[in-house]
């Protein structure tokens, strides 16, 4: 009754036109092509890249982000680009772009998510947001989205990388290639639509609280500059204590936790200020939170990789999936190393029951389903259609 | 766990207050408020509702919140319910205050907890807090915005006050205080530059007739519209201009330009101006056409000016009034730049004011009469009295040298409360003399602040006072005085009608002459300007206009008088068009009131040969014909019932007892009936102003009587004529206590006598003797009354032709006759007691140079000064005469050679200070002194001549003619 289908195609030829029209041809496995979604490395010309994609599916709505690292079926990649594609009756699509986020994110998101009013109306909703991870606070856009989504309708998806150079992160919709904005793909299905969520990091230690902080930067802990509590909790060699870069790579399995009613959300660190000691997480961290120093080995962020690929799945019902969608932080990349994320992938493959994968490696993920919080840091988020 | 929800609820508190108190805003509070205790719960739905309303809500779409099921649900502390399109949830709710409940709403399997109530309950309570000290700022917000408002506005105001206390409302633009002080910064940056500063007063002219003809509003409207357009001249460009445009008075605007080159670049503008408002002004359905007059003033440049600037701004501004005031002399229209010259004559004229000032105090002023005469029959009908000053060092000065300095100060209403005060004076003193004069109306001018309803009450009192006919006196007004003061000068004029003076349009032709301020006026005399009048005999248009203005005065039922008749052929020309009345040198100068009274009385020689006036003596400037005073239709008609009625009186007083007498058995009724009549017709004349009443009727009458008594003498026998020679002794005691100039006392005996001789004579004939005595005692008194008038009248009419022949009209010194007679009577006097006397005779030096350069008014002023110096030079005992031409004399008696030398050097000194056209009236003095230089008149004459003769060869050495006439 209902047509759909999902195809991914990817290709690391090194010239973005080839390996657009490559990756999107092996994604057009089926008629009637409703959306494609591009997660293309940041080493490619985005445009000519776009421009290849276009040409190879005229006509069709496309949405899409560069990646720090693009995950298929087959595994994960960098430098390539991974394409997929909806199509079907069984899926009615609306598009969306908010330009220049940081201006004002709430704003942003809610325009965004605007396009969800637009789809005809299917039994199963969800929004697909693909956001500038480096543009602020993303709690601010998911709220934004949130205000105009409601309660009814989760959100989904991933901020934009760079491959962690840090500088700028591109997103693409229709004929445009964007930087600063909140792209936004309102799903409608007669299937349903499941979602995971799990991130696998323990607490360590004793809580403490954030005694002064605004937004995501966090100045004090218990009383002590926040740097100097965080170094000091987990004995942080003298290279992490002095250096940016080695920060950089032992806060990505450093994050902090923060205390709800019934879990952590996870905060990425992303810098340090050597010189007034403070910290910048990747989200808001309220003063007066409660907080965690967390901690995981390849064990825990596996066991969460399953757990997100169950969660997901069994919210199909006994409906087999067509597809998954991951949005993997890119900090379990570094937990889980070259050779854990193979596996992870394999294990999320192995899931799917032969239903295609496609993803990308986030600075960033976002996945409400329940409460109104719905951004997530060093986490993994699965999104498995029927 | 454990620990953590412990502190969890007091945690999550800390954090909700820590977020909502961050606005400072109520709706974003609230926002703020449900999106975090949403988080804190992890429920998807939170609201906050007050009032049955929704203030802040999330996790519904936009524009599908569920209201009512929401308002419900706050109504609960917990509960489990469908909520919108979310399906069944958990909610809980907790009140804030007792208007507004805090909800949260979860999905899922958990229910909420009693620590998740408890957190809820104490975030409700912190929202209320929260709530409260944002509304509570936000009122003082609003108060600070209102009150900052209020402070605004206040200013605003206050500006507004500040430029409507400088600026002018109807135009916009700055008034004459804003006006003063930009002059005064023009003037301070064109210090030390070579750069000139301008005033330039602009004034409209008639405006006041433009405003009364379109209405105030309209005027107001055309005011306006001008003022955009001097404004558009002002500033030409659109640049910032150099210059300002202010309004400074009803019709007058002003601009100071600044950084000029020079003096022609002020006219430039000035021309500028004038030629922006050449074009007529749309006001309503009409065009209206305006003129200026501009007065320009230039400051100098870098001046080092001692003056503070104050003071060089007020004297600039004032130099282009006075400029603008002579380009108005100059004619409509005009510009004039000031000049130095005119500071002068300002300072003149302020000096010139206050002398006027002292001299009206110090009774300076003088009137003076001219004639008016009919045209038809030369008779005078009216004097126009005319003011002079007897300045004491300038001479005697026209009005046209001081009239219009009084008229720029209050000056000018002393002087014409004093004019008409004269005149009316001068009225009565010849009414009181029985003067010919006194028949004759005289007008005064009357200024035009003068008239006011002051005015009324100033011409009734003095009318009172004088006790006059108000038909004697005229108001003469100039056309336009009255058009310029239309609207307030109506109720004046009816007001000065009502009390019957008369009123005379002065100037006619001069001003905008319009037919309808002709007829809503109560004029009823028409004076014709003197330029139509100039060129009467030799232009045809002019004949025409006055044909036509006569034509028109005739049919408003006005008379009318033409000015400045010089010739004969324009009297001819006036004649033949009809024209009432004419004035000017053709007939007379005007002449203090002695000389204008003689010129009116009677010639006395032919009064007193035949006891009658003059019948019918058209003789040009003579003959006051007592009964041809008014020319008005009314006075002619007064006059013939004054005719009629006397004619009556004669006729039927003593037809009564002559009837009673002659008939046989007397018609006492008839007799009685006639004398009646006689009576009423009497009473009529009593009526009529005494003047009207020709003494012939009163001679006449006497005679009559004188017949009667004679009659009754000759026929009622001796008792009769006993009787009637006791009345005549009676009456002669009563005659004599009454001043017999009462004429009308003498009118009631006659009438009183007329009635009882009747009863005389039948009480003669045998009835109430005692009552017919009585009454013709009284019969007796009114003969002797009428006699004894008679002679003072002739007595009067001796002395003033005594007066008139030893006097010279023009000074008012004695003439050659008065010197023979002194002469003869001090000659007299030598025979008696040897007394010596002097004879002095004085010629003025270059007398007939000034008559004829500056003309015989100037020359008769000469004189007239001369005389006055003459006399007060002289001592009391002294005669001055003028015997003719510019030569004087002086008859000193018991005066030997040394008196005659020391007088002659007095005269000689004090007539130098007798100036004309700056320069001192010389004199050449002769003297000779009786008997010690000559034994009789003759020589006397002869040697004081000579004497003169030989100064003046002495003092013109030279002169051919004058040494050839010496050595003869």
């Amino acid at each position: 009754l209902s047509e759909r289908w999902i195809g991914v195609g990817r290709s690391a030829d090194p010239d973005p036109g080839r390996a657009g029209s490559q990756a999107t041809g092996e994604a057009l496995r089926g008629a009637d092509p409703r959306l494609l979604i591009i997660f293309s490395s940041s080493a490619y010309d985005p445009e000519r890249l776009l421009h290849a994609v276009r040409a190879a599916a005229p006509g069709v709505p496309v949405i899409g982000c560069s990646t720090a690292g693009e995950i298929a079926t087959s595994g994960p990649g960098q430098s390539g680009v991974v394409v997929t594609a909806l199509g079907g009756s069984g899926f009615s699509i609306v598009t969306e772009v908010a330009r220049d986020a940081a201006e004002d994110l709430r704003a942003a998101g809610a325009q965004a998510a605007s396009c969800l009013e637009a789809i005809e109306p299917r039994e199963h909703r969800a929004l697909l947001l693909l956001t500038d991870g480096l543009a602020g606070d993303q709690t601010a856009i998911v709220r934004g989205a949130y205000s105009v989504v409601g309660a009814q309708v989760p959100l989904v998806g991933g901020c934009a990388g760079d491959d962690l150079r840090m500088s700028r992160t591109v997103q693409f919709h229709g004929d445009e290639v964007l930087s600063g904005a909140v792209v936004a793909a309102a799903l409608g299905s007669d299937a349903p639509l499941g979602i995971g969520v799990r991130h696998g990091w323990r607490r360590v230690g004793e809580p403490m609280l954030v005694t002064r902080s605004a937004q995501n930067r966090v100045h004090e802990i218990d009383g002590r500059p926040a740097l100097d509590v965080y170094f000091d909790r987990l004995g942080a060699p003298c290279d992490v204590r002095q250096q940016a870069e080695a920060f950089v790579r032992f806060s990505q399995i450093h994050p902090l936790g923060l205390v709800s009613r019934s879990e952590e959300h996870v905060r990425f660190v992303g810098d340090a200020d050597f010189a007034d000691r403070s910290l910048g997480c990747i989200a808001e961290v309220p003063q007066g939170s409660l907080v965690w120093l967390m901690e995981g080995d390849d064990a825990s962020v596996l066991e969460a990789t399953d757990a997100a690929c169950a969660d997901a799945l069994a919210a199909l019902g006994d409906q087999p999936p067509l597809g998954l969608l991951a949005f993997d932080c890119i900090a379990r990349r570094g937990v889980l190393g070259e050779e854990g994320i193979g596996l992870e992938v394999e294990r999320v493959a192995a899931r799917g029951q032969g239903a295609p994968v496609a993803g990308f490696y986030t600075y960033g993920e976002i996945a409400r389903t329940r409460g109104i919080n719905g951004f997530h840091n060093q986490t993994l988020v699965v999104l498995a259609l029927a | 766990m454990a620990l953590l929800s412990e502190n969890w609820s007091t945690l999550q508190r800390a954090v909700f207050v820590a977020h909502v108190s961050v606005s400072t805003d109520e709706r974003d509070t609230a926002r703020r408020a449900v999106e975090r205790a949403a988080d804190a719960l992890e429920a998807e739905v939170c609201a906050l509702i007050r009032r049955g309303a929704v203030v802040a809500a999330i996790g519904f779409p936009a524009n599908h919140v569920p209201t009512p099921e929401l308002v419900d649900a706050a109504s609960q502390p917990v509960g489990q319910r469908e909520l919108g399109e979310l399906g069944e949830v958990w909610t809980m709710s907790a009140a804030l205050d007792d208007r507004s409940t805090l909800l949260v709403a979860r999905m899922g399997e958990d229910g909420f907890t009693r620590e998740e109530s408890d957190l809820l309950r104490g975030m409700a309570r912190s929202l209320e807090l929260t709530l409260r000290m944002v509304r509570t700022l936000d009122h003082e917000r609003k108060l600070r915005r209102q009150s900052q408002h209020e402070i605004r506005e206040r200013k605003r105001i206050e500006r507004e006050l500040a430029h409507q206390e400088l600026h002018d409302s109807l135009t916009g633009l700055p008034n004459r205080t804003l006006l003063l002080d930009r002059t005064i910064q023009a003037l301070e940056r064109a210090r030390g530059t070579s750069k000139l500063v301008a005033a330039m007063l602009i004034d409209l002219d008639h405006f006041k007739v433009t405003n009364d003809t379109l209405g105030h509003r309209r005027g107001d409207e055309l005011l306006a519209m001008l003022a955009r357009r001097l404004e558009g001249a002002v500033h030409p460009g659109s640049g910032p201009s150099r210059h300002t445009l202010a309004r400074v008075a009803g019709d007058e605007f002003m601009v100071i330009c600044e950084r000029l080159s020079s003096e022609q670049d002020a006219i430039t503008v000035a021309h500028r101006l004038q030629s922006a408002l050449q074009a007529p002004f749309r006001i309503g359905e009409q065009d209206v056409s305006v003129a200026v007059s501009i007065g320009v003033a230039v400051a100098a440049a870098g001046s080092d000016d001692a003056r503070d600037l104050g003071t060089r701004a007020e004297d600039l501004l004032r130099d282009a009034d006075v400029a603008m005031s002579r380009a108005k002399e100059r004619g409509r229209g005009c510009c004039e730049v000031f000049d130095e010259q005119m500071r002068v004559l300002l300072t003149e004229r302020i000096q010139l004011e206050s002398e006027l000032r002292a001299g009206l105090e110090r009774g300076e002023l003088r009137l003076v009469y001219q004639p008016v005469v009919s045209v038809l029959d030369g008779v005078v009908v009216a004097l126009e009295a005319l003011v002079r000053w007897e300045h004491p060092t300038r001479g005697l000065l026209v009005p046209g040298q001081f009239i219009p300095i009084a008229e720029q100060s209050d000056l000018i209403v002393g002087i014409g409360e004093w004019v008409i005060e004269e005149a009316c004076r001068q009225l009565s003193e010849w009414s009181r003399h029985g003067h010919a004069s006194a028949n004759v109306r005289i007008s005064v001018n009357v200024s035009a602040r003068q008239l006011t309803f002051e005015l009324v009450a100033l011409v009734d009192e003095a009318l009172e006072r004088h006790g006059l006919d108000p038909g004697r006196l005229a108001l003469e007004i100039t056309e336009t005085l009255l058009i310029e003061q239309a609207k307030s000068s109506g109720a004046v004029l009816d007001s000065l009608k009502r009390l019957g003076v008369g009123l005379v349009l002065d100037d006619f032709g001069t001003g905008y002459s319009s037919l309808s301020y002709l007829k809503r006026f109560p004029i009823d005399q028409l004076k014709l300007d003197r330029t139509f009048v100039s060129e009467l005999a030799d232009d045809p248009r002019s004949a025409k206009i006055v044909s036509a203005a006569i034509e028109m005065a005739r049919a408003l039922g006005m008379t009318v008088v033409a000015e400045g008749v010089e010739r004969l052929e324009q009297l001819e020309v006036l004649a033949r068009l009809r024209c009432d009345y004419a004035q000017g040198f053709h007939f007379a100068r005007p002449e203090p009131a002695d000389a204008v009274a003689r010129r009116l009385a009677p010639p006395p020689a032919r009064r007193l040969g035949r006891h009658t006036p003059a019948a019918g003596a058209p003789a040009t400037h003579q003959a006051p014909m007592p009964d041809s005073a008014p020319r008005d239709e009314d006075a002619e008609r007064r006059a013939t019932i004054g005719r009629t009625a006397g004619l009556l009186f004669l006729t039927g007083v003593p037809l009564g007892p002559l009837v009673e007498l002659t008939v046989p058995g007397g018609e006492l009724q008839v007799g009685v009936g006639l004398s009646l009549l006689g009576l009423i017709s009497g009473l009529i004349c009593l009526r009529l102003p005494w003047q009207q009443l020709s003494m012939r009727w009163i001679h006449a009458t006497a005679l009559v009587a004188t017949l009667e008594v004679a009659l009754a003498v000759a026929t009622a026998g001796a008792t009769a004529a006993v009787f009637s020679w006791l009345y005549v002794l009676v009456a002669a005691a009563a005659a004599y206590a009454f001043r017999p100039r009462r004429t009308l006392v003498a009118y009631v005996l006659i009438l009183a006598a007329a009635i009882a001789s009747p009863i005389v004579y039948r009480g003669n004939a045998g009835g109430d003797t005692l009552a017919g005595a009585v009454l013709g005692i009284v019969v007796i008194a009114t003969m002797v009354a009428v006699v004894a008038a008679l002679r003072e009248r002739l007595e009067i009419g001796q002395q003033e032709l005594r007066e008139l022949a030893s006097r010279d009209p023009l000074t008012g010194v004695g003439n050659y006759r008065l010197l023979h007679e002194r002469l003869e009577y001090e000659l007299l006097r030598h025979q008696r007691n040897s007394a010596k006397f002097s004879l002095l005779v004085i010629d003025l030096d270059r007398f007939k140079h000034v008559n004829e350069r500056l003309g015989h008014a100037a020359g008769d002023d000469v004189l007239r000064r001369v005389a006055r110096v003459l006399c007060a030079a002289v001592r009391q005992q002294d005669t001055v005469v003028r015997q003719g031409g510019d030569e004087f004399a002086v008859l000193a008696p018991e005066t030997d050679a040394e008196g005659a030398e020391h007088l002659a050097r007095r005269v000689k000194e004090q007539l130098g200070e007798v100036q004309f056209g700056g320069e001192p009236v010389g004199a050449a003095i002769g003297f000779a002194v009786y008997p010690d230089e000559a034994n009789s008149m003759q020589l006397l004459l002869a040697r004081a001549d000579s004497r003169l003769l030989a100064e003046k060869v002495a003092s013109r050495e030279g002169d051919p003619a004058l040494a050839a006439y010496a050595a003869a």
